[in-house]
């Protein structure tokens, strides 16, 4: 979250069309990273039962409420400030949830060795997958479109 | 009724609870014992080293005790009961190393509070975990979780409404707006937890989100530099069209 907060203030001062779509590369990164950790630290610290459950369903209520929470800040900060404005704004929320996760996120002992996990990637699947998709899309892209009109 | 001789004297209790309950229903039917669990009285006992458990177990009560007898003579069959003590967090995923040592000749009656106190109830499951001290702590968490699920919508959401007015100010070709989000976005549909064992193994194996950091953020890593090999692709692009606002 430090990593989301330090690139969106980047996001902040980008000059050209390049560094933005890197540094919102960046940002799709961070979240990515983010995410399935915290989840499963929900789950590792709460047991079954019904309060876990309960703890399940505001987890599940967090993607609608963040789009509408990025969406109002966003429309707020740009149209009083601008849209370099909104960037300030995520750097402001991530720094702050930075700082609440390492206060609440409680020392979960590691399970397994480092090797082992690396022995057990998917090396080639990730490759592939990768290649695939990239391949995909410069073949959508590049690829002499015959029908300009289309 | 089974001797102890008839079965194995410890069966590992893994972090994969379901095998150990078919593991434990396949070893008595196969020297046919009738796997009921009031036949079946079990104790689990832990490493000498394992303090924490034995701090825990000093502070269990004795109507914690009483319950899982109740449970214990409740259950029709073994899984039955073991489904139910592990809701009951009888068997927590969590510990190190646990042994199940069914013991003989102890009938539906055996003295669980005399002889096997060593029940590992970390908690109720429904109580407020230890590693939170108060409840503004765990509201926070909560929130930190639910925030960090929503980051990727929290982005997309900023980046929705200021896209046309980046594109205009930055002066950007088409594929490049489009890639404004896209970059974003494209990470969603590789999500980590998709492609690593994150999200199928949390039911059973609640440290499972760490050990498989590394691989998330490898797949993380990954993921960018396909998201970079794209924005190559499209920003290389000669045909891109600039745009023309007003």
């Amino acid at each position: 979250m430090a990593f989301l907060s330090l690139i969106s203030f980047i996001t902040f001062w980008t000059p050209n069309p390049l560094s933005m779509n890197v540094l919102c590369g960046f940002l799709g990164l961070g979240t990515a990273a983010v995410s399935p950790p915290a989840i499963g630290a929900l789950f590792a610290i709460y047991p079954e039962g019904k309060r876990r459950n309960k703890a399940t369903g505001a987890l599940g209520s967090g993607n609608p409420v963040g789009f509408i929470l990025g969406s109002m800040s966003s429309g707020l900060s740009t149209k009083i400030y601008g849209w370099r404005s909104s960037f300030i704004v995520i750097c402001i929320f991530f720094f702050i949830m930075a700082l609440l996760s390492s206060w609440t996120m409680p020392i979960l002992p590691p399970r397994g060795s480092k090797k082992t996990e690396f022995k057990q990637f998917d090396w080639w699947g990730t490759l592939f997958v990768i290649t695939g998709m990239a391949l995909l899309c410069a073949g959508l892209t590049l690829v002499y479109n015959p029908f300009p009109a289309i | 009724m089974f001797s102890v001789q008839n079965l194995p004297e410890h069966l590992l209790l893994t972090n994969n609870l379901s095998s150990s309950r078919s593991e434990l229903e396949n070893q008595c039917t196969k020297r046919g014992v009738d796997p009921s669990p009031t036949s079946i009285p079990l104790r689990l006992e832990f490493k000498p080293s394992d303090r924490r458990k034995t701090h825990q177990l000093n502070k269990m009560g004795r109507s914690r005790l009483q319950e899982h007898q109740l449970l214990h003579r409740r259950a029709q069959s073994l899984p039955e009961y073991l489904h139910l003590a592990s809701n009951d967090n009888l068997y927590p995923s969590t510990a190190s190393v646990e042994h199940i040592a069914p013991l003989a000749n102890d009938g539906p009656n055996a003295d669980l509070e005399g002889n096997y106190t060593q029940l590992p109830v970390d908690q109720d499951p429904n109580s407020r975990p230890s590693c939170f001290r108060n409840m503004i702590e765990e509201i926070v968490f909560i929130f930190t979780v639910m925030m960090a699920t929503a980051s990727t919508t929290f982005i997309q959401g900023v980046i929705v409404i200021n896209t046309a007015l980046i594109g205009k100010d930055l002066r950007m070709t088409e594929s490049q707006i489009t890639w404004i989000s896209a970059a974003v976005g494209y990470v969603i549909c590789l999500q980590p937890d998709s492609q690593t064992n994150v999200s199928t193994d949390l039911q059973v194996d609640p440290s499972c989100c760490f050990s498989g950091r590394l691989q998330t953020f490898l797949v993380a890593n990954l993921n960018s530099a396909m998201a970079w090999l794209f924005l190559v692709s499209s920003l290389s692009l000669p045909s891109g069209h600039q745009t023309h606002y007003p």
